[in-house]
């Protein structure tokens, strides 16, 4: 049976390189989990509201109120590259 | 007794009263530290010497002059997944190597309102990915019932520090049974409250819709204590609920009345280990004898709870870890192009994690996400129901916490990932599920390992867990056990005072 998966299309969309012995290795490691998973399909689900998250009742809501943030300096403290108060970035369009 | 295992809730007792000092009680914990840190690794980080000591000085004033908060003096261990400001928060990944974020987490910033000593970090699986502790990027620690052994995980630092004196009681995070698993395996409780219970602002986020920060201690009376102090008014996570008026630890006083034990049959004929099932089967009795019904229920959806679990805990997984781009903080390789600078950046994940990642990317992808994400989400609605018919027949339920026992450390190594995955069992339900659970000690093995039981309850019953937990332990004597510190060859020179 071909996978269940595209794993280069994943790896692309998740932007993870893998070499060849780890694409054979996860390849069989997805396809046994994945396989596993299946088991879902036996459950009966028709009508059944997807639960996504346990509170959905409401959000609380907080005052609001104005409160300091994190000032430019400490953020480009933790940033790899900056360039006067910038963050500078590799170019984004190509 | 020994300071570094003396009960949070006695130690502030003893704080209180003058019995001891602030920096009497934070010295013992660092010199049991130097003991055990070198064999046992609970921490990734610690606070100098100094500060330790200038901190306990402070609360020593604190104590002296009346404005001490309940925390005052008392040493606490931190997760390295919950951010503590100017301490390397890198949830043991390669990823946020050297990160050290410019504020604490709501829950750190209550504790220290509330006059608690953050000593350090704790080390855990990369991501909170893991049962073993051993998907660290820094090693692992090392149980110290057993030290060739896995203290659990992933919140296995936070476990091992607790359990072998090197903090009063810790904070971990429970994604999936992350607290309640080492808890058990190093004889401590662990409770996971109801989603919304405690801020995750700060925590770096692995399953948002599953996780809670939460304490592990050595008694349940702790673990509200604790729980008490790390509330307080979220600004942060809208997930969050108001707790105005909540007092954990004065829900955890009287008696249960009434008291049904819920109890899944189906679970004596599972693969449970022949002494978790023993210790299982004593503490039923224990209950009984407590006054409590046993009263048998049906779970029939939970058998389905590891599949859902790891779809859905994957899929968010998948999501909240694009956020390490390196662009802003953490792991960074720049390359010429955009792309190619985020895929060598990203090599920074582990085995585990990178695995995590794209099976959750699978999970979300056009042609799955009906078939297995949101089919995953129906069967996550019928578990919900599932527990909440239980509890109309019951008070609690009571289930074992992990199949099996601390495996060896060489052993848990090349367990293939679904294996692993299925020593969750009876852990993923309760996250998934949105209720409160939690676990503690109930028996040792021949060979002295610690075992665990669970106690679950509905959605913000949190007064049944720790009515029905603070009554078993009045009933036995599990958690005042102390882990074999000095008979495992743990004993080190003892440095003098600085």
């Amino acid at each position: 049976m071909p996978p269940r998966f595209d794993l280069e299309k994943l790896a692309k969309l998740a932007r993870i390189d893998l070499d060849d012995a780890e694409k054979k290795e996860l390849t069989e490691e997805l396809e046994h989990i994945l396989e596993f998973m299946s088991s879902l399909d036996k459950v009966n689900t028709e009508g059944v509201a997807p639960l996504f998250h346990p509170n959905n009742e409401h959000t609380p809501l907080r005052n609001d109120t104005v409160r300091e943030g994190l000032d430019g300096e400490t953020v480009r403290e933790l940033a790899p590259d900056c360039e006067g108060p910038w963050i500078r970035v590799p170019k984004v369009m190509e | 007794m020994d300071l570094c295992e003396t009960p949070l809730v006695q130690l502030r007792q003893m704080l209180d009263t003058g019995n001891v000092t602030a920096k009497e009680v934070v010295y013992s914990f660092y010199e049991r530290i130097q003991r055990v840190q070198e064999p046992l690794r609970p921490y990734v980080h610690l606070m100098p010497i100094r500060d330790m000591m200038i901190q306990a000085d402070d609360a020593d004033d604190w104590l002296r002059t009346g404005r001490a908060g309940v925390l005052t003096g008392i040493p606490i261990a931190v997760k390295s997944s919950i951010s503590v400001k100017d301490m390397p928060t890198d949830c043991a990944s390669a990823m946020l190597e050297g990160y050290r974020p410019p504020y604490d987490a709501e829950v750190v910033h209550n504790l220290r309102e509330c006059g608690a000593i953050v000593l350090g970090l704790t080390d855990m699986d990369e991501f909170a990915m893991g049962n073993t502790c051993l998907t660290s990027v820094h090693g692992g620690s090392k149980n110290p019932w057993a030290p060739e052994r896995i203290p659990g995980g992933s919140s296995g630092g936070s476990a091992v520090a607790v359990s072998s004196g090197c903090a009063a009681a810790a904070l971990g995070t429970d994604t999936g049974g992350s607290i309640r698993q080492p808890a058990a395996f190093c004889n401590l409780v662990g409770l996971l409250p109801t989603y919304g219970t405690a801020s995750r602002f700060g925590h770096v986020a692995y399953g948002s819709s599953l996780e809670q920060i939460s304490p592990m201690t050595r008694t349940v009376e702790d673990a509200a204590f604790l729980l008490d102090a790390m509330m307080g008014e979220s600004t942060g996570d809208s997930t969050c609920r108001l707790h105005e008026g909540d007092d954990f630890s004065l829900m955890a006083e009287g008696e249960m009345e009434p008291f049904r034990v819920g109890w899944c049959p189906a679970w004596d004929a599972e693969n449970l280990d022949k002494d978790v099932c023993q210790a299982l089967e004593k503490a039923r009795t224990v209950f009984e004898n407590l006054g409590a019904e046993i009263v048998e229920i049906d779970l029939p959806h939970l058998q389905h709870a590891v599949a859902a679990y790891y779809l859905v805990a994957m899929a968010e997984a998948s999501s909240n870890l694009a956020r390490f781009d390196g662009m802003r903080f953490g792991k960074s390789e720049r390359k010429k192009s955009l792309q190619e600078s985020y895929r060598a950046t990203r090599q920074g994940f582990g085995e585990e994690t990178r695995r995590r990642i794209l099976m959750g990317t699978f999970a979300l992808t056009e042609g799955a996400y009906k078939d297995y994400y949101r089919k995953a989400a129906q069967v996550r609605a019928l578990i919900r129901q599932d527990f909440m018919t239980a509890f109309e027949s019951c008070e609690v339920i009571l289930a074992p916490v992990s199949p099996s026992l601390p495996m060896l450390r060489d052993e848990a190594e090349n367990v293939d990932p679904l294996t692993s995955y299925l020593a969750d069992m009876y852990t993923v339900p309760a996250n998934l599920a949105g209720i409160c659970a939690m676990s503690l000690p109930c028996g040792r093995t021949k060979i002295g390992l610690p075992i665990g039981m669970q106690l679950m309850a509905a959605p913000f019953r949190e007064d049944l867990l720790l009515k029905s937990g603070m009554a078993y332990q009045g009933y036995t004597l599990w958690h005042v056990r102390t882990a074999p510190i000095d008979k495992s060859g743990l004993s080190g020179p003892i440095p003098l005072i600085p």
